[in-house]
């Protein structure tokens, strides 16, 4: 019984109008307080625009950074940023995998927040450049200066990391966006029809669409995890990779991707807690979703620390007086204030929290959350700042102090990053609608007699019947639908229809059975890896041809390189099923398309629509017939002039 | 004719006077920054004595080291540069390419000796400072890493002037503004490769150290211990 009220909790209990209307309203409706939130937020940004441009006219000087503290606040929030976007794909990949249905309303909110965090968080080690204006030398291009990246760099590796990363974050957001895009397109007016007709590429919702979209996200799901768990492994090497007292450590691949998983969770349920109460979203984001992603959480506080215990621990039990200056500093020094606060932020205050199911509530786990992002900051400005502070050679010893500038760019992209995701809101339903009706299929209707079915709807007019180039029922359920698609294949050769002429459209996937047929083959599951080999066979071949062309020696190290031409290659490997997924995706589901096709906008309306394109003109009124006979609540003829 | 240029300091000869500085700053065009500044750690020095303290208070005695770029074989400021701004030359010296660097500071990180600069802000020159720059070296501007370069600008020079005379390098033929300002004859420059220089003969000094040996950078910088150190004083 309990496991049931559990289930319960869990099920969204609303009827599909509802939904629609729900998550639609947003999209549709701008308050005054949304102008006003965007007007506060861009107000907020600006600065942190105008302190960049200082910046950059006057020269580094203007920011605290110094000797030898060459990295301070920027890359602190560029770890932190991109520690941030780990919330959405791992979260939604991992529930999507295992298929947990209660991740339905939140996987969105997950994947928006890790792609506008990816983006904020890649613009810091540009704004943190000498020249900035210089950073595209990173990208790997021939170019007039004869040279090329060098590959052997983690800073190279950030960029194919991160490039990676974005690409992937990017399709496995927008690709479950397309239909609800088309619900969109298929309500709007006037210059909003134009935009979401483009954004909606043409979407129908037929077998072979929607089950080419189902198969792109698991493959996705598959490709992402592994690029994910890589970029902040390498965002972490820009630290491990310099003999730097208390940066030169092997923990630090795993220690910065739980700490990332752990500050991505703890974002995502401030952003959620945020969105149910503008948006109104309480039916959807429950309490149970914030309880499960809160056990989520302890357990990532719980690994957060063992790890923090770990590094720790080594670094004073091996007592090497070069990193003893950085681990004392921090400990009991000047940052020994902020390390205890990180303390009391990430574990001292959230795991009471979460550990007790009485306070595992919405407003507990939004508490914990908030320590925990504040606490994650602190976190990443205590690896960045403390150990170049205390480097091998005491002379050299220093301190840093940000300046406004900094601050008020960190500022910027913080509000930056909100007015990002406030405008997803506004451009996009931030609940997945169809993915949301998915988890509960509505239940099988009985039977019914033919009789029943309310036959409103268009005047069929059979003079006109020479320039049909489709007739089609829409229908309120898919047992009526799969009884029409079952009566035309059994009668095909009577009713002189190809197989292939049967088509559906529908606002959901449907159940396999009875609809699709030839639309379940298709070779994308081996293109991706196939796919995948050629981009990491296109990474060797760039890192080495590149490298041997210009060989330029660093650091002792062979021309090309093992280890680091190994990264490169992996990133591109995963760069290949990505991309290959994204291009199979569309090439089979045979999207974009923007031509006068057979369509009727009831379909996202909740309609099942069954058509037989390019009726042979003698049968149309019999297959006319047969559709209202099977159950259809309207019969249309549709033609292409 | 490759070279390995290599430096050795004698720490028993430097006085700590810092004519090195002096006339580093004066060969190289190192801008001055002001105090206010200097006083935030934006001074560049591409060689600087650190001073240390022996004894107690009164008995103290004062040692000094001049620092610069230990130009190490294994340089961990090299590989982590995205754009081989910092590289390897043929020589084996740790050249900086100032036009490949966007400023992404990761070298001076990565370098266990501090031995790189920034320029923070454009460069300025206190007067009549600006009345004496050197045309052989090349104006950093604001956004780049610099640092010793050896006084690569003196080693070209003598390289094509003996390709133009046909003939090898004579040792002690120059040597960087450092070396050769030092009124103590505490650094000497030489061909590490020329076992017969005098660099090759003090490197393999039973006094002959190298700053961090524990980091693995090996460095072309050799110091000579004092032998106050090793308690014979």
């Amino acid at each position: 019984m309990a496991t049931n009220s559990v289930v319960q909790a869990n099920v969204i209990d609303l009827k599909p109008e509802q939904i629609r209307h729900d998550l639609l309203r947003p999209v549709f409706h701008t308050s005054r307080r949304y102008y006003a939130l965007v007007f506060f937020l861009v107000a907020f940004g600006l600065p942190g625009i105008f302190a960049y441009m200082y910046q950059m006219s006057r020269g580094m000087s203007v920011a605290g950074i110094t000797r030898p503290v060459f990295w301070g606040f920027y890359i602190t929030n560029f770890v932190f940023w991109i520690g941030i976007s780990h919330a959405g794909t791992l979260i939604s990949a991992i529930l999507r995998l295992v298929n947990a249905t209660w991740r339905r309303p939140v996987t969105r909110c997950a994947e928006a927040i890790t792609v506008f965090a990816l983006a904020i968080g890649a613009q810091y080690p540009i704004i943190h450049l000498g020249r900035s204006w210089l950073f595209f030398w990173l990208v790997p291009y021939p170019s007039e200066r004869g040279i090329w990246p060098n590959f052997r760099s983690p800073l190279v590796w950030d960029f194919f990391a991160i490039s990676t990363y974005l690409t992937g974050s990017v399709t496995f957001l927008l690709l479950p966006i397309i239909p609800d895009w088309a619900m969109v397109r298929d309500r709007a007016t006037g210059l909003r029809t134009r935009i979401y007709t483009v954004l909606a590429l043409g979407w129908r919702g037929t077998p072979r669409e929607w089950h080419r979209l189902e198969m792109a996200m698991r493959i996705m799901a598959v490709v992402i995890l592994p690029v994910a768990v890589s970029v902040h492994t390498i965002v972490s090497w820009d630290f491990a990779m310099a003999p730097v007292p208390m940066w030169h450590s092997t923990v630090f691949g795993p220690y910065f991707v739980a700490g990332a998983i752990f500050s991505g969770i703890a974002a995502l349920i401030v952003a959620m807690a945020l969105l149910r109460k503008l948006l109104h979203l309480e039916e959807y984001l429950k309490p149970s979703h914030f309880d499960n992603l809160g056990k989520l959480l302890l357990v990532m506080s719980l690994l957060w620390l063992y790890f923090i215990f770990a590094e720790r621990l080594t670094v004073w039990y091996g007592n090497q007086p070069s990193e003893m200056a950085a681990f004392l500093s921090i400990q009991r020094g000047r940052f020994a204030v902020l390390f205890w606060t990180m303390i009391f932020c990430n574990f001292l205050i959230p795991f009471p929290i979460l550990a007790i199911k009485k306070l595992r509530t919405i407003a507990g786990t939004v508490i914990a959350s908030s320590t925990i992002v504040v606490g994650m900051w602190l976190e990443r400005f205590l690896i960045v700042v403390p150990p170049l502070e205390h480097k091998n050679l005491p002379y050299d010893w220093g301190s840093y102090r940000p300046t406004w500038v900094e601050i008020t760019i960190t500022v910027g992209t913080l509000t930056g990053m909100i007015l990002l995701y406030v405008l997803f809101a506004k451009f996009v339903p931030i609940i997945s609608i169809w993915e949301l009706k998915g988890g509960q299929h509505a239940r099988p209707l009985p039977d019914q007699p033919q009789a029943a079915v309310s036959r409103a709807g268009v005047r069929l007019n059979s003079t006109l019947s020479s320039s049909i180039n489709a007739i089609y029922g829409l229908f309120p359920d898919s047992n009526s639908a799969r009884r029409a698609v079952a009566a035309f294949r059994a009668e095909s050769s009577r009713l002189r229809i190809k197989p292939q002429a049967i088509v559906i459209m529908s606002s959901e996937p449907l159940e396999e059975e009875g609809f699709g047929w030839k639309e379940q083959r298709t070779p994308m599951p081996w293109l991706a890896p196939l796919g995948a080999l050629l981009g990491g066979a296109g990474g060797y071949a760039l890192a080495a041809f590149t490298q041997r062309t210009y060989p330029l020696p660093t650091g002792n190290m062979p021309i090309v390189a093992m280890w680091p031409t190994g990264i490169i290659m992996y990133e591109l490997t995963m760069f290949g099923a990505i991309f290959t997924t994204i291009v199979t995706f569309l090439i089979s589901a045979r999207l974009p398309n923007y031509g006068k096709r057979l369509y009727d906008r009831e379909v996202t309306n909740g309609k099942i629509l069954v058509g037989v394109a390019d009726p042979d003109r003698d049968c149309s009124g019999e297959i006319e017939q047969r559709l209202q006979r099977e159950g259809a609540e309207q019969v249309k003829e549709f033609s292409n002039d | 004719m490759a070279h390995r240029w290599g430096m050795v300091i004698d720490l028993d000869r430097c006085t700590g006077c810092e004519t090195c500085v002096a006339a580093c700053h004066a060969e190289n065009n190192i801008a001055t920054v002001g105090a206010e500044q200097a006083a935030r750690g934006r001074a560049m020095h591409w060689i600087h004595v650190e001073r240390y303290w022996d004894g107690e208070f009164p008995n103290v005695r004062a040692r000094f080291q001049p620092v610069l770029c230990q130009q190490c074989d294994a340089a961990p400021c090299e590989p982590v540069c995205p754009t081989y701004a910092s590289y390897h030359n043929p020589d084996g010296l740790n050249a900086q390419v100032y036009n490949r660097c966007i400023g992404t500071r990761y070298c001076a990180n990565a370098c266990p000796y501090t031995a790189r600069y920034f320029n923070w802000s454009n460069p300025v020159w206190d007067k009549p400072l600006n009345l004496q720059l050197n045309p052989d070296v090349s104006i950093r501007e604001a956004g780049v890493m610099e640092k010793c370069t050896f006084c690569s600008q003196r080693i070209l020079a003598a390289e094509i002037q003996a390709k133009a005379e046909n003939r090898e390098i004579n040792e002690g033929e120059f040597s960087p503004a450092c070396v050769k300002s030092c009124p103590t004859t505490a650094m000497v420059f030489g061909n590490l490769d020329n076992p017969t220089s005098q660099v090759s003969r003090l490197v393999r000094s039973i006094r002959a150290t190298t700053l961090l040996s524990d980091v693995g950078t090996l460095p072309k910088v050799t110091y000579l211990e004092r032998e106050s150190s090793h308690g014979n004083e």
